[in-house]
């Protein structure tokens, strides 16, 4: 198991270099430098001033320098400083972590609390009313985008019920009430959460349906154990585990869709730094942004992997008898 | 699965009673509301502000959240006169000295009066090096400091003076119009409190995140907390010296254009930045009319929307682009896109203008037919397609591309639209590889604004003009300090672009603005100009 994970771990080493690598490239290859935001937002600008923010920021330097000069700083704890608030990196998008972490989690477990149970009933009672339901409920929920169902629920639940706030995190900064937050919270987290909650849910209804099918199911029956008791005891253990690897997958597309959230319902999360920053070109902010990203999503497979291993035992076997064959 | 299912329902209950708990803190003080609770107006706007140091703002969504704070030296009228603000006047000693008189009841937030130490303080701290401020260069027009970038020529040496703890002069370098000079740097020129800096170099001062996390101004809202990029919550100067806001708390949000009416219509926001910082969109304009709970306005402004015509491309000759101005159906653009709240634009000055040259609306009509003429004459190849980049972000943008392609398609000229962010269409019209750009700008009152663009290094220089007699006009109406001659140099300048057209002005957008019906004495015409004036506003 040690070794899995040791493996495991240097391919996620080598990987991040490699996204650093063509992170940094694809971002120097966007049209438009952060000087030509800068003299757009100041046309007045001098040419000898916009030459020495030029210098400043290190532009005036080839690519291949700029990226190991960044990389540099970026090993020794330095992401470099905003091009747009002079602010430090690190600290931007630390403060920035804690709501889009709080909004995707959110939605996360919204989607899996009610995405599991709903594949559930539908497998055990395929082709019934309530799967075909529920099916079509998961298909609404994969088609319709996020940002289109945010508005739909400002509209209604907002703006004709005013049952919930609208957009922001909380109504005032420095009162930090839960009560508060999660009255801001529920609409963006739902908002978020369809997309995943459709997918899962069909993930879960035919992981199941091929679980209740197979012998060990049958045996279960055979010895009389309860419905519920082969259902949860047995059939679940096996079936989550698609859920599981699915949630790691699920990680970058769920930092994609909050960019939209975020910027519907104003929620100062990191989503909302990474449209500003590539409006303006912020390079050091959509580097450090990029790179939170990647260490989140390698650091989710990474789990997922583990956590996979643990629940399914074959997993464990495989990888011991990789263990045995290589001696 | 009963556990399971009940653990869902238990956390389903939680949150619903969490969600249900306690009613919005953002409609206190509507109706209905205890008359102990704080009075508090929303205030929305589209931008995050980068940050509250006025010395190192570089973009208006800064400017917004900094106005009801840090207060400028005049209030700037949108007809381009200035009202007393936290300077009473201002007089011209001579040619070149202009002496401003600072309100003597102006005070900081820590009870500190304003002082014209501040004032030289502040006029310094923009032209140091080591600030790099980007509107450094409103201090170029000053004795002592480089004629382009602003910066101090040495130490301390910006011509700005204490004459006495109230008075303060600034000292040109050559004889200016007054209004030229106070209508440049009025817009970002805002004191600061030098007491609170002693001790520190300037550099110091623009960094000190201490200060920045929760600055003192002088404006009528004292900053009180924020949530970054998202609001900033202050309190109203109940000591300000143009008089008490009629309200407790004033929140600044971010807020998308599209959730605006949204936000108005719940009761979340009362009031909109108004602009392209964050008013209503045309598209939702009806639908806040047809509220009961809001007042809606629309007010002029100096903002519009032009294509810069590509002169070096061989194929874009002043004949060409004056035959493309005639074929694009500008009043079209004004009821469809706009549904009526724009105004036809003939230069860059809007029709209210004291320089607007009123010959212009004579010698520009619609007439697809001449244009045809015109481009056959002009021996104009038709099987060629012309490139029309289009800024993103903006509907109003899009739709007004596809008319144009339209009207340039019924006289048989092809047009490609590409719709690309902001930074990416300049740094195309910077390498030159667009035919035609549809932009979007904001020039002030003063017709020197429209140097960045026929200046033949000018920063905003899409048409690549490069023939040196448009930079001579322009250096000329700078260099003028009386209006007649001013005016003649500009008519100059403007009957000229009718002729040869690098740039067709295409129309000047309205600020559409709404707010809730408790809010009244609300003077939104010079909004544009950022100026709230909230302090005047009342609250039922």
């Amino acid at each position: 198991m040690g070794r899995y994970i040791l493996k495991r771990l240097g391919i996620s080493i080598i990987v991040f270099f490699g996204i650093t690598i063509l992170a940094y490239a694809i971002t120097s290859m966007m049209p438009g430098t952060p000087m030509d935001f800068v003299v757009a937002s100041n046309p007045n600008m001098s040419a000898e001033q916009i030459a020495a923010l030029t210098e400043q920021y290190g532009l005036d330097k080839p690519l291949i320098v700029q990226y190991f000069s960044w990389l540099w700083q970026m090993l020794h704890g330095n992401l470099g400083y905003s091009y747009q608030t002079s602010q430090d990196v690190f600290q931007l998008i630390v403060a920035k972590l804690g709501p889009t972490l709080l909004l995707t989690v959110t939605s996360m477990v919204i989607a899996l609390i009610i995405a599991i149970p709903l594949g559930i009933l539908a497998a055990v009672k395929p082709k019934s009313g309530f799967d075909y339901i529920s099916s079509a409920f998961a298909f609404i929920g994969n088609s319709l985008p996020g940002f289109f169902f945010g508005m739909i629920l400002i509209l209604l639940v907002s703006v004709k019920l005013n049952w919930l706030p609208m957009s922001g995190m909380y109504t005032m900064p420095d009162n930090h009430n839960f009560a508060d937050l999660i009255r801001h919270l529920i609409l963006p987290a739902f908002s978020l959460s369809l997309q995943q909650l459709g997918y899962f849910m069909r993930y879960m209804r035919s992981s199941m349906i091929e679980t209740l099918g197979q012998d060990f199911i049958r045996t279960a029956k055979a010895k009389g154990l309860s419905r519920n008791s082969i259902i949860i005891k047995h059939a679940l253990r096996n079936s989550i585990n698609p859920i599981i690897v699915n949630i790691g997958a699920q990680i970058p597309f769920l930092i994609g869709g909050s960019v939209v959230i975020e910027s519907l319902f104003s929620w100062p999360g990191i989503g909302k730094l990474l449209t500003t920053s590539i409006d303006a070109r912020d390079y050091p902010v959509l580097m450090g942004i990029t790179i939170f990203i990647a260490v989140a999503v390698l650091i989710g497979n990474l789990l997922v992997d583990i956590v996979c291993s643990l629940v399914d035992p074959r997993i464990r076997c495989v990888s011991e008898g990789g263990k045995k064959s290589g001696k | 699965m009963k556990k399971f299912l009940a653990l869902v329902l238990a956390l389903v209950l939680c949150f619903s009673m969490a969600a249900c708990s306690s009613e919005p803190a953002e409609n206190a003080g509507q109706d209905g509301a205890d008359a102990n609770e704080p009075v508090v107006v929303t205030m929305a706007t589209y931008g995050e502000w980068p940050t509250l140091c006025p010395l190192t703002t570089s973009v208006v969504r800064g400017d917004i959240v900094q106005a009801v704070m840090f207060d400028r030296m005049f209030v700037s009228k949108l007809d381009g006169t200035f009202e007393p603000h936290l300077c009473t006047g201002y007089e011209m000693q001579d040619d070149t000295t202009m002496v401003v008189h600072i309100n003597e009841n102006a005070k900081w937030h820590d009870g500190e009066p304003v002082v014209a130490e501040d004032f030289v303080w502040t006029a310094r701290a923009f032209s140091n090096a080591e600030v790099a401020a980007p509107r450094g260069w409103i201090m170029k027009y000053l004795t002592g400091t480089d004629d382009s970038s602003g910066l101090e020529t040495s130490e301390n040496s910006v011509g700005c003076e204490a004459i006495d703890e109230h008075t303060v002069a600034f000292k040109f370098k050559n004889a200016i119009d007054p209004e030229m000079f106070l209508t440049q740097i009025n817009q970002y020129f805002m004191p600061l409190p030098s007491h609170c800096f002693e001790g520190m170099t300037y550099a110091e001062a623009a960094n000190d995140t201490e200060f920045w996390n929760a600055p003192i101004g002088n404006g009528p809202c004292i900053y009180q907390s924020k949530t970054d990029g998202e609001r900033i919550v202050y309190t109203a100067n109940k000591d300000y010296y143009m008089g008490t806001p009629d309200f407790d708390t004033f929140i600044m949000r971010v807020v998308t254009n599209d959730s605006m009416v949204a936000g108005l219509m719940n009761g979340e926001i009362d009031i909109v930045c108004g602009g392209s910082y964050g008013g209503i969109l045309s598209t939702d304009w009806e639908l806040a009319q047809a509220q009961s709970n809001l007042v809606c306005e629309s007010t002029s402004g100096y903002g519009y929307a032009l294509l810069g015509m590509n002169q070096t491309q061989p194929y874009l000759t002043p004949e060409v682009c004056s035959a493309i101005n005639m074929a694009i159906d500008k009043q079209s653009i004004v009821d469809s896109v706009f549904a009526g709240e724009a105004e036809l634009a003939y230069s860059w000055l809007p029709q209210a203008s004291k320089y607007f040259d009123s010959n212009l609306t004579s010698m520009w009509k619609y007439d697809p037919e001449a244009a045809k003429a015109a481009l056959d004459a002009a021996g104009f190849d038709y099987s060629q397609t012309l490139n029309l980049k289009v800024s993103s972000g903006s509907d109003s943008n899009e739709m007004t591309a596809l008319i144009i392609q339209q009207n340039l398609k019924d006289i048989g000229v092809n047009v490609e639209i590409e719709i690309a962010d902001s930074t990416a269409i300049i740094a195309e019209c910077n390498a030159g590889t667009t035919d035609m750009v549809l932009m979007n700008q904001s020039n002030g009152a003063d017709p020197d604004s429209c140097a960045i663009s026929f200046d033949l290094n000018g920063s905003f220089n899409f048409a690549h003009i490069t023939d040196p007699s448009w930079s001579e006009l322009v250096a000329q109406g700078a260099a003028a300090n009386e209006f007649e001659v001013r005016q003649d140099i500009y008519n100059q300048l403007q009957e000229r672009l009718m002729t040869e057209c690098p740039y067709i002005y295409l129309f000047f957008s309205k600020s559409l603005v709404a707010y809730n019906n408790r809010l009244s004495n609300v003077d939104i015409t010079d909004f544009m100009n950022l100026e709230y004036c909230v302090w005047q506003w009342e609250v039922a």
